[in-house]
């Protein structure tokens, strides 16, 4: 499993609490959708997984399997430990998977599956620098999405 | 319209092709700072084309398959803006399109050795870029 999920990332996670608080200022998410939007996360994954050469049409590699696998891993445990689901869940254009939360004040939080079992947090505040941080996994994550499928 | 080879000026728009993915309506802002983030292979910076080379948007289009160009999104920035945020844009000619050109301080090497300044940067961008829309992707 992801094993270096410390907890000064864990408390950084977006929740659905500030879901609702972005509900009440822009008339969108409730934590009863979070469940809707975590499913569309996981289903994104999975269509992500099916994504073959040049699915964008200037030659990007798709994300390989099992990256996408991690990617997914992590997600689900991220849903466990709380997290909201996040606004945009991606293939980016350069191998890896893509989960972005967005706050209405202009924050951001990133976490990029680069490798299976190896993502980058990057935290964004407007007028800010960045921070970010590596979170690492181990194969048994790969095991554990197997034993699952 | 100008001639590609005319200088470039502040005064200027430039397009950048936005992926179907990095871009959702219902997101504030509707372009993901991704659209920003150099491929692997834009070494020498970010591809963009001058709007003023052009007789209309789309037609940058042409530089997809036909059945990829409802993939993409068009939004334009300001070279002056870009100039503000410290890049520039300087011709980089193709094939078949005039106006071809790159954002070259925002490659892949510099990218990979500042994540964080150029995803702080790409934040920017895709803010200014929202601004901007010219054409939403027509297909997810």
């Amino acid at each position: 499993m992801w094993n270096t999920l410390e907890p000064e990332i864990v408390a950084r996670l977006p929740r659905p609490a500030d879901a609702n608080q972005a509900a009440s200022e822009a008339g969108g998410t409730t934590l009863a959708n979070d469940v809707v939007k975590w499913k569309t996360t996981i289903d994104k994954l999975l269509e992500i997984r099916l994504l073959e050469y040049d699915f964008d049409g200037q030659g990007s590699l798709a994300p390989p399997d099992g990256l996408v696998d991690s990617a997914m891993i992590l997600a689900i445990m991220l849903r466990q430990l709380g997290a909201r689901a996040p606004d945009w869940t991606i293939a980016t254009l350069n191998e890896s998977v893509l989960l972005q939360w967005d706050w209405p004040s202009g924050a951001s939080l990133e976490v990029e599956v680069l490798q299976p079992n190896l993502a980058e947090v990057f935290v964004h505040e407007p007028g800010k620098t960045g921070e970010s941080f590596t979170i690492h996994g181990t194969a048994d994550s790969l095991a554990a999405i197997s034993a699952v499928r | 319209m100008k001639d590609k080879n005319e200088p470039i000026t502040g005064d200027e728009f430039v397009i950048r092709l936005v992926w179907t993915k990095f871009f959702d309506a219902e997101q504030s802002p509707p372009v993901l700072p991704r659209t920003f983030v150099p491929r692997s292979n834009e070494r020498d910076g970010v591809s963009v084309f001058r709007l003023a080379c052009v007789l209309q948007p789309e037609d940058v289009l042409r530089v997809l398959a036909i059945e990829k160009r409802p993939l993409y999104g068009i939004v334009l920035l300001k070279v002056a803006d870009l100039n503000l945020l410290g890049m520039s844009v300087v011709p980089s000619p193709i094939e078949g399109i005039a106006g071809h050109a790159v954002i070259p301080e925002l490659n892949v090497t510099a990218f990979v050795a500042n994540r964080n300044y150029w995803k702080a940067v790409a934040k920017d961008l895709a803010r200014l870029a929202a601004g901007n829309i010219v054409r939403a992707p027509e297909l997810d």
